[in-house]
């Protein structure tokens, strides 16, 4: 059965790829270069499969019929969904056999997630995917949670579904390494009065209760500060994921900085498995 | 507001994401728009391209921001009109 080889989160924020001059040069270079060492861990680790633990922003899905949690099953995921984003076109891989079995353990689980057999991937999965350098034949299964359209799910479902894909992944007999990759976050704001703002505060303390063994506090703090950080803090749902997913591993902060010319707090955390 | 206005917004804004419709958007908007069931408020609000009424309107904030990347608003007017309600918020209170 697989074992995890590598656990991430990273921001996604946009900017990095749409106006990465906007921030010092220093800054955007330590910060690129962080997401390439990202990129190379994960290569050493040498997966035979991602799973992808994010959120679209409303490019697949509409308020017609919104998922609240969202399962990829593809053999291929073609992006950038968005037309404006500068991200060169990919078509990344799928692990459609993965993709059933998370789909297929949740439910036994108790989850009821939705799925998608034809999910286009934005800058939510493709800019770490890109600043990374993380090859397009890597199979990925993303898993893709609502964080942009409330009512939410909470802090500590996320939590749930985390350690509910953590236990799928280590009884699939498909492959033998699977590398974990969570998107978003930390603090900012989008399309809202406070867009550029961010909130180091609330940063600081929710990459120090991340790295902690237990969990009810990372899960109350979320809960109750997140929106309060900006509506884009809201993403810190899909750090909570991948928490559960890997347990109790060892955690060090990679990358955090306070990037205002990027309207975020940028950062990539590893989790030592 | 109500959740017609707020879905037909959004869908105006959703569905103009892709390169082809938003031509045909641009080209004839007051046509396009006679496909969304909105209110004359809230059109009047699009049709100006009034930012912080359609964020009041109920737009998605990401879509909101999208929409207007792709309607090419220069930033510091987009980041503007949204600031405003700022202060709009706090003479309410």
């Amino acid at each position: 059965v697989a074992e995890i080889v590598a656990a991430f989160a990273a921001s996604h924020v946009p900017l990095m790829v749409q106006r990465p001059e906007a921030a010092a040069v220093e800054q955007r270079e330590h910060a690129f270069g962080c997401f390439t060492a990202m990129g190379h861990r994960i290569a050493d680790a040498r997966p035979q499969a991602l799973v992808l633990i994010s959120n679209e922003h409303m490019q697949n899905f509409f308020l017609n019929n919104l998922p609240t949690v969202c399962v990829g099953m593809a053999d291929c995921y073609e992006g950038p969904i968005e037309s404006w984003i500068k991200l060169p076109h990919r078509m990344q891989r799928g692990d459609a056999e993965l993709g059933v079995h998370l789909f297929s353990r949740a439910l036994e689980d108790g989850f009821d997630p939705a799925r998608s057999l034809d999910l286009k991937l934005d800058h939510g999965t493709l800019a770490p995917l890109h600043l990374a350098g993380i090859d397009a034949d890597l199979p990925v299964a993303p898993i893709m949670f609502n964080n942009v359209e409330p009512p939410l799910p909470t802090m500590r479902r996320c939590l749930e579904w985390g350690e509910c894909i953590g236990r799928a992944v280590r009884d699939y007999a498909g492959v033998d390494r699977v590398a974990v990759l969570a998107t978003g976050g930390l603090s900012h704001d989008v399309g809202t009065p406070n867009m550029g703002a961010t909130d180091p505060a609330f940063d600081q303390e929710f990459l120090r209760l991340l790295g902690k063994e237990e969990t009810d506090e990372l899960v109350r703090f979320a809960q109750e500060r997140a929106s309060q950080a900006g509506n884009g803090t809201e993403e810190v749902r899909n750090w909570i994921v991948a928490r559960g997913i890997v347990g109790q591993a060892p955690m060090d902060v990679a990358l955090y900085d306070d990037i205002p010319a990027w309207y975020t707090g940028v950062s990539i955390v590893e989790w030592r498995i | 507001m109500s959740s017609t206005d707020r879905y037909y917004l959004n869908k105006l804004f959703y569905d103009t994401q892709r390169g082809e419709t938003l031509a045909t958007y641009r080209r004839d908007p007051g046509a396009f728009l006679d496909g969304y069931r909105l209110s004359s408020e809230v059109r009047e609000a699009v049709e100006s391209n009034d930012i912080g009424a359609m964020y009041r309107a109920g737009a998605n904030p990401y879509l909101l921001r999208y929409y207007c990347v792709n309607m090419q608003v220069p930033e510091p007017e987009f980041l503007g009109a949204l600031a405003a309600l700022r202060e709009l918020k706090s003479e309410e209170a």
